[in-house]
């Protein structure tokens, strides 16, 4: 019989939170601004806090508002929607407060311990989050994933067009125009789950698609400047 | 607090005038005070297709400008007297309508009515928008073709972007599909989309399915929304489409190909 539970190691990715500033005032102006740009793309997204601006610098730059409120802090994103799940880099009275929170204390990588004083900036490659879109992406309408990629739950009608910096991947119906690599770099893909499309342009190559028959997966790359499609087929 | 219900569909000649007539007065003949309102302006036809052309003095204009009070403008149906049209003026144009003189009109209808139909005029223009902009749901009224499946699209796109639901950020517009002058015989024979395939292009729940009739030509043409009809096909499954707009279960009837009888293959008819 197999056993009701195991335990397994496993990695994942998660979003970094990352405070500048102890000034949960401000951090809750912005977060209501941004919250709005960017409409429902993060609701509920799990979050790792990211003080390390905070304890790696000089303690008295901030001394006007005094040390950060985790608590308050916490309860300021579970307020809007976003559920952090734990904190990196914090002083241990932080740690303490983030797991009376709830939070799970997170270690960085030996490499980027605490006493080494790296900037943080320069430990992650800059990136966009990928831009999720989860209702139909009607005729008329555009949608545009600035600086990265873009991925749509929903069917994407004729009449449409998706664009993105980066790849697009289609999971409704593709019945529009999709365009990847809208800046221009050729090494951008396009996915679709069931293909239908009138067209796709990667970094200004396209091609256009006679009205068919039902819809296929397909995947479009470009090759010597040639835009290439292809039927999906998983390797099972 | 009434609810607003917008009739619209991108795409002209596709029966938004003819639904918002039946609609408002199906709902009026299951015991609800309605109000049906023309947003054409500049191509006034509400009123003629409810058979009060002759007693319109003051329009929604008029009101919106203050030249009027609302309750001389609005008009009592001979028929049903929950019934009220707000006509509009034939002598203006669109830019005759704000959010704000709309708004103040709408807040005053919730006062004494149940339900507030919006007849749409055609196209994305400021018309269409002023009709759409307060609706809590909308009918979107679609013929069995592809221009008018597309421009259907469209319109659920403005809904989702610049309604007052999308742009305060409250429940979106709860959006009904109305499929009007279907014909099971030509979609049998390829030439008019089904009901799956613009289900299916448009993503949002079936309220209703209208059947071609020569019935909504004649009623339009005595004036008389064609739901009073009980004899008609058309005026049928108008009755069956407000039941389910207002929470009944019905199914969907005239989905067979109607047989012509001998008598009418050898006449005509």
């Amino acid at each position: 019989m197999m056993a009701a539970f195991e335990f397994r190691g496993s990695a994942f990715s998660l979003p970094v939170f990352q405070v500048n500033t102890a000034d949960v005032e401000r951090i809750s102006q912005e977060l209501e601004q941004r919250l709005l740009e960017s409409q429902q793309f993060f609701v509920n997204a799990p979050l790792v806090v990211d003080v390390a601006p905070l304890t790696l610098r000089n303690a008295d730059e901030d001394a006007s508002v005094g040390p950060l409120d985790i608590a308050t802090l916490v309860r300021l994103l579970r307020q809007a929607a976003l559920l952090p799940v734990g904190i990196i880099h914090g002083t241990p009275a932080m740690e303490q407060a983030a797991v009376a929170e709830g939070l799970a204390v997170l270690h960085a990588s030996a490499q980027h311990g605490h006493e080494k004083k790296t900037p943080v900036r320069s430990r992650r490659a800059p990136r966009t989050p990928t831009m999720v879109v989860g209702h139909p992406v009607r005729a008329g309408q555009q949608i545009y994933a600035q600086g990265g990629d873009l991925v749509v739950l929903a069917a994407v009608n004729a009449g449409a067009e998706v664009a993105a910096d980066g790849d697009i991947h289609i999971y409704g119906p593709m019945r529009g125009k999709a365009l990847a690599g809208a800046q221009g770099d050729t090494q951008t893909n396009i996915f679709c789950h069931a293909f239908a499309g009138e067209m796709l342009v990667i970094a200004g190559h396209y091609r256009t698609f006679e009205p068919s028959h039902g819809a296929v997966p397909l995947q479009a790359w470009l090759e010597n400047e040639q835009l290439m499609v292809a039927p999906i087929e998983c390797i099972s | 607090m009434a609810k607003i219900i917008v009739v619209t569909s991108g795409k002209g000649g596709v029966g938004k005038t003819t639904t918002s007539a039946s609609i408002a007065a199906g709902l009026a003949l299951q015991g609800h005070a309605t109000v049906v309102i023309d947003f054409d302006v500049g191509l006034r036809n509400l009123d003629l297709i409810m058979g009060c052309e002759r007693r319109v003095v003051y329009d929604m204009v008029n009101v919106i400008q203050g030249d009027a009070r609302l309750h001389q403008a609005l008009i009592q149906d001979k028929r049903c007297d929950k019934l009220h049209i707000l006509p509009t003026s034939q002598t203006r144009d669109k830019d005759a309508l704000d959010k704000q003189g709309v708004g103040q009109i709408l807040d005053e209808l919730q006062q004494s009515f149940d339900y507030i139909i919006c007849d749409s005029p055609a196209g994305i223009e400021r018309g269409a928008l002023m009709a759409l902009y307060y609706a809590d749901e909308a009918v979107i009224v679609t013929n069995p073709e592809v221009s008018s499946v597309r421009d259907s699209d469209r319109i659920l796109g403005i809904l989702h972007a610049k309604s007052r639901r999308a742009e305060q950020g409250l429940a979106p517009v709860k959006e009904h599909l109305l499929i009007s002058r279907y014909n099971p015989a030509r979609v049998a024979e390829g030439e008019m989309l089904s009901i799956e395939d613009i289900q299916e292009l448009l993503g949002i729940p079936l309220l209703g399915m209208i059947p071609e009739s020569e019935s909504v030509l004649k009623a339009s043409n005595a004036g008389t929304p064609v739901v009073f009809d009980r004899e008609s096909r058309a005026g049928q499954a108008y009755a069956d489409t407000v039941r389910r707009l207002l929470g009944h279960d019905c199914p969907l009837r005239f989905l067979e190909v109607e047989k012509k009888s001998l008598l009418k293959r050898v006449f005509g008819g």
